[in-house]
C-alpha cells in the first residue's frame, strides 16, 4: 500500500530553532520543520508562515537534535550497540535531510563495521552525503571487500586510483592488491603494492603497509 | 641564430666528453680557428689532468704532461672569459691538488670564483642549462676537495664541515652534471664522517629543493642515454616522488620502464606501465609511453611482455590514435601463425576500430575479407562483396563463397556463384580454376558425391572450362584414389586435344584403370599412348605400368621384357622384376645386380641392397653357391650391422659354412 506523500512528511516539533539556509546564504528559523521523501523541506516560522523549499533550493536544513541520538550514543558508549540501532534508525528517519540523519547514519555505519556486519555497514556508508572523509572511504572499501561485493569494491578502488587524491590512490592500491591476492593473482597484487612503495613515498602509512604485505607474500 | 649555434656547440662539447688526450692532441694539430683552438686546448688540458689523476706515468712522462697542461691552461686563460676559461681554471686547480698544493688551489679558486659565477650567470641568461656545464660546479667540487685534504692533514672538523657544504652544494645544484654525481658520493662520505664524530648534520635544501628534484629527472635521462640503467633508477624514482603528477611524470615513468626492461625486471616494467595507464590516463604522453615500452620489449625479443603492454594500452586508451596499428599487429600475427580460432575475433576488433575512426581503405577491406574467410561463410563473403564491389578480393571471395556453398550442400547456389564469377571475371584464372578447385576441395573434405556433382556439371559444358581444368581435376581425384570419377574427368579430354594434353589424359586414364583392377584396359590405354607417341615423356612410367599389368594378367615373359626396357639403372624396378623371374639362376643374377652395382652411399639404394641380399641367400643355397652366399653375408653384415634381418643372414652364413666344411 502506498501512503500519500502528505503522510510521509515527518514532523519534528522544535523547542529550539530549526532552520533552513537558502541558496543565497540566508538562514531562516522556525519552530517546526519537516522533510518529504523527495527532499522537499517545509519550515513553519515563528510567525506561522509555512515555507516550502524544493530540493536544490536550499543549501542546508536542520531540525533540533533528536533525543534518540543522545540515547543511542550513551548505549554505544556502554557497549550496547545492538540496543542503540533502533534509536539510530528512528533518528535517521525522523531527521531525514535535516542534518541529524547524517550523524545517525555515521554512528550506524561505524557500529555495523566495527561489529563485523559489513553488508549493513556498506549500505550506511553509501548513504553519507560527504564521501570525502578518509576513514569512511577506507571503511567503505574494506566493508565492500569483506561483504563479498568484489565488483563494487573494485570499481570504487579503480576510481580512487585513477582520480582520487594521492593518499586515496595509495590506499586503493594497497587494498586492490589484497583483493587480487585473495583471488589468486599474486603477481598483480605484488605490482600494486610495488606501485605504492615506488611511486607513493610521501604516503608513508600506505608505504609501510605495502612493504609489510610484500614481505608477507614473498615466495 | 649565432647564439643558438654557440649554445649547441657548447652543450655538445660539454656533454659529449670525455675525449681522449691523444685524440684531442691530434685534433689540435689540424685546427687554425681561434675559437676552436681555445676550446680544444681547454679540453686537452682537462683530459691531461684526468690522465694524471687516474694513471701512473713515468716521471718524465708525468713532468711533460704537467707542463703541457699548464701551457694549455695558460693559453686558454689569455682568451675570452667563457666556459672554457672557467674549465681551465678548474683544471689548473686540479693540477695543484695533484701536487698537494691545496692551499694554492683554494686561493686560485676563491680568487676566480666571482669570474666563474659571472660565466654561469651569462650561461643562465642565455638559457643554457647551467647544471651540466657551469664551471662553478667543478670549482666548488675542487674547493671541497681542498677542505677535505685539509681535514685529513689537520683532523679538525671545521674544514670537514666546509668540504661537506661545497660537496652538497654541487650535488644539489648541479646534480645532473658530471660533477654532481661525484659530489654526491663525497658529500655522503663527509656527512658520515661528521656524524661519526658526534656532529648532527641537517641538510636544508631551501630554495634549491625544487631544482634539485628537477635535476634528478635530467640526471635519470642522462644516465639512461648513457645506458647506465641501474644508476638511472634511483634519480628517476626520487624525481617522480618529488613531482608525482606533473608533465614530466610520464616521460620519467617511461624512462623508469626502459631501465627496468634493460635490467630484466619485467614486473617493474609492467608496474610502471600500469601506473601510467591507471593514474595518467588523461595525459597525452601516457599511451605513447606504454606503446614505446611495448615496442622496446618486442625489439628486445621479449614478445610476451610486449604483448602484455599492448593489451594494457588497448584496455586503457579506448580512443587513442594508434589503436588500429596495435590491433592490426595482433590480428596479422595470429594470421601468420595460423591461429584460426582467434583470427576472426582479432580482425573483428580491428574492423570495429577502423570503422570507429572512419577508415575505409585497404586495411578495412582485408579485415572484413579475412573474417568472412575464416571459416568461409557465404553470407559474410556476400556482405564483403556488397561492401567492397571494386576490391581485388571480390573474385577470390566469389570462389570461396561457391566452395563454402558447395560444401554446405547448396549446389545450385554454388553454381550460381560460379556463373557470376565467370561472368564478372571472365579473364581471371580464378574463375577457370574455380570448379576444379571446388572438386579438389570436395575430395579433400571427403565429399565425393559433391565432387561428382561438380564434375558432371562441368561436363555439361566442356568448352567452358578447357582441358587443363579436366586434367587437373582428374589428377586431383586420382591422388585421392577416386579412380572412377577421375576416369570420367580424363576421358573428357579427347586425343585431338594436343599431344601433351592427350598424353596426360591417357596416362591418367590408364592409372585409373589400374587402380580399379582393369589391367587389360590399362594395358590397352598405355598401348594407345605409346603408339601415338613412342618417345613420350612418360615412356618409362607407361612401360613399367604395362609390366605390372602383364604380371597381373599372368603374361610373365612379356612382363619381363617390359621390365627390362625400363629397369636400366633403376634398381627398384630390377628388384621388382627379379620377383617374377621363374629361373633361379636368372633371379639370383638380378638380385646380385642390385646388391653389387647399386651405390650403397645413396640413401634410397640401401633398403634395395638389403632386400636383394636377403632374397638372394636362399637362392645361393638352393644353387649350392656357398662361396657366393658367404660373400653376400659379409657384404650385408658390413653394410647393415644393426639390420633386423641380421640374424636370418647369420643363419644362412652358418648353413653355408657347414655346407662348405662338408
Amino acid at each position: 500500500m502506498r501512503w500519500p506523500i502528505s503522510l510521509c512528511l515527518m514532523l519534528c516539533g522544535s523547542i529550539q530553532a530549526a532552520y533552513v539556509v537558502n541558496n543565497a546564504g540566508r538562514k531562516i528559523s522556525g519552530p517546526e520543520i519537516s522533510a518529504a521523501a523527495d527532499g522537499r523541506v517545509t519550515l513553519k516560522t515563528a510567525g506561522g508562515q509555512v515555507m516550502t523549499f524544493q530540493k536544490g533550493q536550499y543549501r542546508s536544513a536542520a531540525a533540533d537534535r533528536p533525543t534518540e541520538l543522545d540515547i543511542a550514543e550513551k548505549l554505544l558508549r556502554d557497549g550496547q550497540g545492538g540496543k542503540a540501532v533502533p534509536y539510530l534508525q528512528r533518528a535517521k528517519e525522523k531527521c531525514r535531510f535535516l542534518q541529524w540523519d547524517q550523524t545517525a547514519i555515521q554512528l550506524l555505519a561505524d557500529y555495523y563495521y566495527e561489529s563485523g556486519q559489513y553488508a549493513l555497514a556498506v549500505r550506511e556508508y553509501q548513504q553519507l552525503e560527504d564521501p570525502s572523509i578518509p576513514q569512511n572511504q577506507n571503511r567503505l572499501r574494506d566493508a565492500l571487500m569483506r561483504s563479498g561485493e568484489l565488483d563494487a569494491a573494485l570499481q570504487v578502488l579503480n576510481a580512487d586510483i585513477s582520480s582520487g587524491s594521492r593518499a586515496a590512490a595509495a590506499q586503493a592500491y594497497v587494498m586492490r592488491g589484497k583483493l587480487k591476492a585473495e583471488n589468486g593473482d599474486a603477481a598483480g597484487a605484488k605490482r600494486d603494492w610495488m606501485k605504492v612503495t615506488t611511486f607513493f613515498k610521501a604516503q608513508e602509512d600506505a608505504v609501510t603497509e605495502a612493504e609489510n604485505l610484500l614481505k608477507e607474500n614473498e615466495l | 641564430m649565432i647564439l643558438r649555434i654557440f649554445i649547441f656547440i657548447v652543450l655538445s662539447c660539454m656533454t659529449c666528453r670525455p675525449q681522449g688526450y691523444e685524440e684531442l692532441q691530434d685534433q689540435l694539430k689540424g685546427v687554425s680557428d681561434r675559437h676552436e683552438l681555445h676550446r680544444l686546448k681547454a679540453q686537452a688540458a682537462e683530459a691531461g689532468v684526468q690522465r694524471l689523476e687516474e694513471q701512473r706515468l713515468s716521471k718524465t712522462a708525468e713532468k711533460t704532461l704537467r707542463s703541457q697542461v699548464q701551457a694549455y691552461c695558460a693559453d686558454v686563460q689569455l682568451g675570452p672569459m667563457d666556459v672554457w676559461y672557467g674549465e681551465s681554471v678548474v683544471t689548473w686547480a686540479r693540477l695543484l691538488l695533484l701536487e698537494n698544493r691545496w692551499r694554492e688551489a683554494r686561493l686560485l679558486l676563491l680568487d676566480q670564483a666571482e669570474v666563474l659565477q659571472n660565466i654561469e650567470n651569462n650561461l643562465r641568461a642565455n638559457r643554457i642549462p647551467v647544471s651540466s656545464v657551469s664551471p662553478v660546479a667543478g670549482c666548488r667540487y675542487v674547493l671541497g676537495e681542498t677542505y677535505r685534504i685539509e681535514w685529513e692533514d689537520s683532523r679538525t672538523l671545521e674544514p670537514a664541515v666546509e668540504a661537506l657544504k661545497h660537496f652538497y652544494n654541487v650535488y644539489i645544484k648541479y646534480g645532473d652534471g658530471p660533477w654532481g654525481e661525484k659530489a654526491q658520493a663525497e658529500a655522503e662520505a663527509m656527512q658520515a664522517l661528521l656524524e661519526r664524530a658526534g656532529k648532527q648534520v641537517r641538510i636544508d635544501l631551501g630554495p634549491h629543493k625544487d631544482a634539485f628534484a628537477a635535476n634528478k629527472f635530467k640526471l635519470g635521462a642522462r644516465l639512461l642515454s648513457e645506458a647506465r640503467y641501474a644508476d638511472a633508477v634511483e634519480p628517476i624514482i626520487t624525481a617522480i616522488n618529488y613531482f608525482p603528477e606533473t608533465s614530466a611524470s610520464v616521460p620519467a615513468l617511461r624512462h623508469f620502464g626502459v631501465c627496468q626492461l634493460e635490467l630484466g625486471q619485467e614486473a617493474a616494467v609492467l608496474m610502471a606501465a600500469e601506473y601510467c595507464c591507471e593514474r595518467f590516463a588523461a595525459d597525452t604522453n601516457a599511451p605513447l609511453a606504454v606503446l614505446g615500452l611495448g615496442r622496446r620489449a618486442i625489439d628486445a625479443s621479449n614478445e610476451a611482455l610486449g604483448e602484455r603492454l599492448f593489451h594494457l594500452y588497448l584496455a586503457a586508451f579506448p580512443e587513442h590514435a594508434k589503436r588500429a596499428d596495435i590491433l592490426s599487429w595482433f590480428a596479422w600475427r595470429a594470421y601468420q601463425a595460423e591461429e584460426w580460432e582467434s583470427v576472426p575475433t582479432l580482425f573483428g576488433r580491428l574492423e570495429s576500430e577502423l570503422r570507429r575512426i572512419g577508415e575505409t581503405g585497404d586495411r578495412l577491406e582485408k579485415a572484413v575479407y579475412i573474417q568472412a574467410l575464416h571459416p568461409p561463410d557465404p553470407e559474410k563473403l556476400e556482405a564483403f562483396i556488397a561492401a567492397f564491389p571494386a576490391s581485388e578480393w571480390v573474385a577470390p571471395a566469389l570462389r570461396e563463397k561457391a566452395q563454402a556453398q558447395l560444401l554446405g550442400g547448396n549446389f545450385s547456389g554454388a553454381f550460381q556463384t560460379l556463373e557470376k564469377l565467370s561472368a564478372d571475371f571472365p579473364d581471371t584464372d580464378t574463375s577457370k580454376k574455380a570448379l576444379s578447385g571446388l572438386i579438389t576441395a570436395a575430395v579433400d573434405a571427403g565429399e565425393f558425391a559433391v565432387a561428382e556433382q561438380v564434375l558432371m556439371r562441368m561436363l555439361q559444358d566442356e568448352r567452358a572450362y578447357g582441358y587443363e581444368v579436366y586434367l587437373s581435376t582428374g589428377e586431383g581425384l586420382l591422388q585421392a584414389e577416386q579412380f572412377e570419377l577421375a576416369l570420367t574427368a580424363f576421358d573428357a579430354v579427347p586425343l585431338t586435344a594436343g599431344k601433351a594434353l592427350a598424353e596426360r589424359a591417357l596416362f591418367g586414364s590408364a592409372s585409373c584403370r589400374f587402380g580399379t583392377g582393369d589391367f587389360e584396359g590399362c594395358f590397352e590405354t598405355l598401348e594407345r599412348l605409346l603408339a601415338q607417341n613412342p618417345a613420350a615423356g612418360q615412356f618409362y612410367e607407361a612401360r613399367l605400368m604395362q609390366a605390372r599389368c602383364l604380371v597381373k594378367l599372368g603374361r610373365t615373359e612379356e612382363a619381363v621384357r617390359a621390365y627390362a626396357e625400363t629397369a636400366g639403372s633403376d634398381y627398384a624396378v630390377t628388384l621388382e622384376m627379379a620377383g617374377i623371374l621363374s629361373d633361379p639362376e636368372a633371379r639370383l643374377a638380378a638380385y646380385q645386380r642390385v646388391a653389387l652395382l647399386a651405390d650403397a652411399n645413396e640413401k634410397t639404394n640401401r633398403p634395395l641392397i638389403a632386400q636383394s641380399i636377403v632374397e638372394s641367400l636362399p637362392l645361393c643355397m638352393e644353387l649350392q653357391k656357398y662361396e657366393l652366399a658367404l660373400g653376400a653375408c659379409d657384404q650385408f653384415e658390413k653394410l647393415f650391422p644393426e639390420h633386423e634381418q641380421l640374424s636370418a643372414v647369420e643363419q644362412f652364413r652358418r648353413e653355408a659354412e657347414r655346407a662348405l666344411a662338408n
